[in-house]
């Protein structure tokens, strides 16, 4: 059996924020003047709930959802942005977050300068980001504009600008929120054989969609969740099926 | 040895040692943001300083005849730290905010922030000590070895920003009143500190207010090496370490024990 990369265990994450909370310091005095002191209540809203799983080295694992499922939070808690409200999750090794792409991207700066901003960012050292720079530059097709500031850019080039530095910097595990749906057609199909071909390599995957395909055809494994938790995990195949039995109930 | 657990962020993280790569580009990026495509560059955030002390020369000592030896270097040693501590604090205190896009979507630690913009000003401070020191050999100050202390103090004036910044931003989080107020605060602050006025010149009464500034006797010492080549005492010495101490720990543990659930919350 390969290495255990990410063990989740019981996670249940509640946002909590406040109701009826007094908009100004004025209607805090008026109401104190009436002889009434309220301050708003805190209420809580659970987002995801005792969620346990293991994901492998080399697995490809689908998650899918109906919207306000909890996808989002589960993947923000997986990257390390929301810590769980109880429960315990572990990650080994660097993991790369394709939540946003070019994230911190400045518009000012050339898209070359842009690749060592984002990949810094993204958690990644001096050396690991100039090994990658040749890969990147290739894969983006950008020619002689990866030198002009990033602004002038269309939103097809800026995908595959960030596209490119998340993907070819050498993160064992990476996690893909639906930043595919960007780009046209033929971008699309360039990025998932790009991912396939990221997992042959022997990453491991996570992809956060809403379609059955994609994870029939690439996932080896799926996650689905309803209402804050997982109500399936297994094979890809059945994973789809039940994914679409909730539609139909 | 938990006590030891306690102050290991502190090195490390506080000071994100672990993310040398991502603060060397962040403050890349502020630098080249601002003066990029600029003639004189950096030589514009100084003259806005300079400009101050130049105004406040004419006021004080042509029209008012304040009686402070050279006191074109004395204001200038005080107004250029003051003008860096001011402006990082007020720029830091909405970093967190600002950046929220990009702490929402990529595990950033929220210090980065007001670290890289001290950082970003402090490099800009740096080019003004030719300033402060030509400003001196122009007034005819004797300067001795006492200016490499400068270093020590900018170091001690770097954590206090630091510190103070990471605290505000994290409240700026919760309360956005507090752009105004910190506005007001600044503006008192300054007044409160021996930067346009020299320390002798407070009357006793007074005094304590210097004491429990945490910049009082840092600007004194500054005007005391820039304007007339004086070694700060001991006491100069380590009231200001002992405050940006105080300041940090402050800091650190307002890091550790109220922002859990910061990220959710911006």
């Amino acid at each position: 059996m390969s290495r255990v990369l990410i063990h989740a265990e019981k996670i249940t994450k509640s946002f909590r924020y406040w109701q009826d909370r007094p908009e100004s310091i004025k209607t805090v005095l008026v109401d104190f003047l009436r002889g009434q002191f309220h301050f708003g209540k805190r209420v809580a809203f659970t987002a995801l709930r005792d969620i346990s799983f293991e994901i492998r080295e080399g697995e490809f694992v689908g998650i899918m959802g109906r919207n306000g499922a909890g996808k989002s939070t589960l993947l923000k808690i997986l990257a390390g942005i929301y810590t769980p409200t109880s429960g315990t999750i572990r990650v080994n090794g660097q993991l790369a977050p394709l939540i946003e792409l070019g994230a911190g991207f400045n518009g000012e700066l050339s898209g070359y300068e842009n690749i060592f901003l984002n990949a810094a960012v993204l958690g990644f050292g001096r050396k690991a980001t100039t090994d990658a720079v040749p890969a990147i530059l290739e894969f983006a097709e950008l020619g002689d504009m990866i030198y002009m500031p990033v602004k002038n850019y269309s939103s097809g080039m800026l995908v595959r600008l960030g596209f490119s530095i998340a993907t070819h910097l050498l993160a064992p595990i990476i996690l893909v929120d639906e930043v595919l749906a960007v780009g046209d057609a033929g971008f699309q199909d360039k990025c998932i054989r790009k991912i396939h071909e990221l997992h042959q390599l022997g990453r491991t995957i996570i992809l956060v969609t809403h379609s059955p395909e994609s994870v029939s055809e690439h996932c080896s494994r799926c996650i689905v969740l309803d209402q804050h938790e997982v109500i399936f995990d297994g094979p890809a195949s059945d994973g789809v099926e039940h994914y679409l039995k909730i539609f139909s109930e | 040895m938990t006590w030891i657990r306690f102050f290991q962020p502190l090195g490390v993280d506080f000071f994100c040692l672990g993310r040398k790569f991502l603060v060397y580009n962040l403050v890349s990026r502020n630098l080249k943001i601002k003066y990029r495509r600029s003639f004189i560059g950096v030589f514009w955030t100084l003259l806005n300083p300079i400009g101050m002390g130049l105004v406040y020369y004419f006021v004080f000592k042509l029209i008012l005849n304040v009686q402070v030896p050279h006191y074109l270097a004395f204001i200038l040693s005080g107004i250029l730290p003051w003008v860096f501590f001011s402006q990082s604090v007020m720029e830091n205190m909405e970093s967190l905010v600002s950046n929220m896009g990009l702490i929402s979507k990529v595990p950033t630690p929220i210090q980065v922030f007001p670290y890289v913009g001290t950082l970003t000003n402090l490099i800009t401070l740096a080019f003004a000590v030719p300033v402060m020191i030509g400003a001196a050999l122009i007034s005819g100050v004797a300067l001795n070895a006492s200016l490499f202390l400068i270093l020590y103090y900018f170091v001690i004036l770097f954590l206090t920003t630091y510190g103070l910044s990471l605290m505000l931003a994290i409240a700026f989080v919760y309360f956005r009143d507090l752009r105004h107020l910190i506005g007001i605060v600044m503006q008192i602050w300054f007044y409160m500190t021996p930067v346009i006025y020299a320390e002798h010149m407070i009357p006793e009464k007074y005094l304590w207010a210097v004491y429990l500034n945490p910049l009082g006797f840092l600007f004194s010492a500054m005007h005391g090496i820039l304007a007339e080549g004086r070694w700060p005492s001991l006491l100069y010495l380590l009231q200001p370490a002992a405050w940006s101490i105080v300041i940090l720990l402050a800091a650190l543990l307002v890091r550790k024990y109220l922002c859990n659930e910061l990220v959710e919350q911006i």
